[in-house]
């Protein structure tokens, strides 16, 4: 009988693992997201567990090539200037294969940090191997983290992509200040319209 | 405001009588048929839309969501119209459904409708309330474009991807018609 119930648990243990490897779909919001090991534009290597003061992560999935993705950028710088002296910087990663993208190349990503004077990282996903860890799909895609990389919010900026100051509900902002005050956000996922996410298939 | 020139009788009429509904502007080619075909038609709402989403229609529908900024969207375009051509006279209505912002209106979307000489019919959907909308024509879509819903009888494929080739996008449409 003892075998047979060792049995059922390796075989329920192997379902569970199984699974976890294989889910289709990326992060929901309460996993914990993976930390990576990404270079930055200025050729350093960056990894969520560098920010050692950090209480929490606007992880941002953004290129070059996106229009769409571009008309937010200056809100992110924004936001970046906001909360990084609260302990959320942006971290910054571009997600798009180059090689099927040029523009979103690694050069071409530095020449738009410095045009736009990024005050973030802006880290390219080599190998295309992060996205699809988080489910990123789209350009913009934010993903906000407690600082021990428990997901509290996925999904838009705000409500308004066309118009900042007709902006109604700051998601991104809002959930920031939640999780500053140890609470829930009140709004944990959201979605929005964006450029899909260019990969080899 | 939507853009618009002289207008025949018809639409205003049929404008007038179902006020809830999108509204034509422009006019594009014309077909040798009856009436000139809008360049395009505003929906201002997605419940103005909705009929053509959610209906249990035995026609086909195929709906694409596109915009003049999205690059793939723009890249398959010719898809869709190479779909149009091979598929006139049988049960099919596709539909390219634009995400262009209204204030790119005129600026973008008119002259790039006025210079493709688009098949097949063009709307746009101006309803900010994307987090709402976006899950209304499928759960499954993340908001990513380009997109493309397919629906017959009540039933809906949604395909959150790009057609690589004219080919895939035939052989899908195939299935169903």
């Amino acid at each position: 009988m003892q075998r047979f119930f060792a049995f059922l648990i390796a075989m329920a243990a192997a379902l569970a693992l199984w699974t976890a490897a294989s889910l289709p779909g990326g992060l929901k919001v309460g996993d914990t997201a993976p930390d990576f090991r990404l270079k930055n534009v200025d050729g350093s290597m960056v990894s969520l567990k560098d920010f050692k003061k950090a209480k929490g992560f606007i992880v941002t999935f953004t290129c070059n090539t996106c229009p769409y993705a571009v008309m937010y950028e200056d809100r992110i710088i924004e936001l970046h200037k906001k909360m990084e002296p609260k302990g959320f910087p942006v971290i910054a990663i571009q997600p798009n294969d180059p090689d099927i993208q040029p523009g979103d190349s690694f050069a071409k990503m530095q020449e738009r940090a410095r045009e736009k004077k990024f005050p973030f990282v802006y880290l390219l996903d080599e190998g295309q191997k992060v996205y699809p860890l988080y489910g990123a799909t789209r350009t913009p895609h934010f993903y906000i983290l407690d600082k021990n990389l428990k997901v509290q919010y996925i999904g838009a900026l705000d409500d308004n992509p066309q118009d900042a100051s007709a902006v109604t509900k700051r998601y991104v902002e809002d959930a920031v200040n939640a999780i500053e005050k140890g609470k829930t956000p009140e709004v944990t996922s959201t979605k929005a319209i964006g450029c899909g996410i260019k990969a080899k298939k | 405001m939507p853009k618009t020139r002289s207008i025949p009788a018809w639409p205003l009429l049929m404008g007038v009588l179902a006020l809830s509904s999108c509204k034509p502007a422009a006019n594009g080619p014309t077909e040798g048929a009856n009436a000139p075909r809008p360049l395009y038609t505003l929906c201002k709402t997605y419940e103005e839309l909705a009929p053509l989403l959610e209906n249990n229609s035995d026609t086909l529908y195929v709906v694409n969501f596109w915009a003049t900024w999205c690059a793939p969207c723009v890249a398959e375009l010719p898809s869709f119209e190479s779909l149009y051509q091979n598929t006139r006279g049988k049960k099919i209505r596709i539909i390219l459904v634009s995400l262009d912002f209204q204030s790119d209106i005129v600026t973008k979307l008119e002259p790039f409708l006025k210079e493709r000489r688009l098949g097949p019919e063009v709307f746009m959907l101006a309803d900010n309330r994307y987090d709402y909308w976006i899950n209304k024509v499928s759960q499954d879509w993340s908001g990513a474009i380009p997109a493309t819903l397919l629906l017959k009888n009540g039933k809906k494929q949604f395909i959150e991807d790009s057609f690589p080739n004219y080919a895939d996008l035939e052989a899908l449409v195939q299935k169903y018609l």
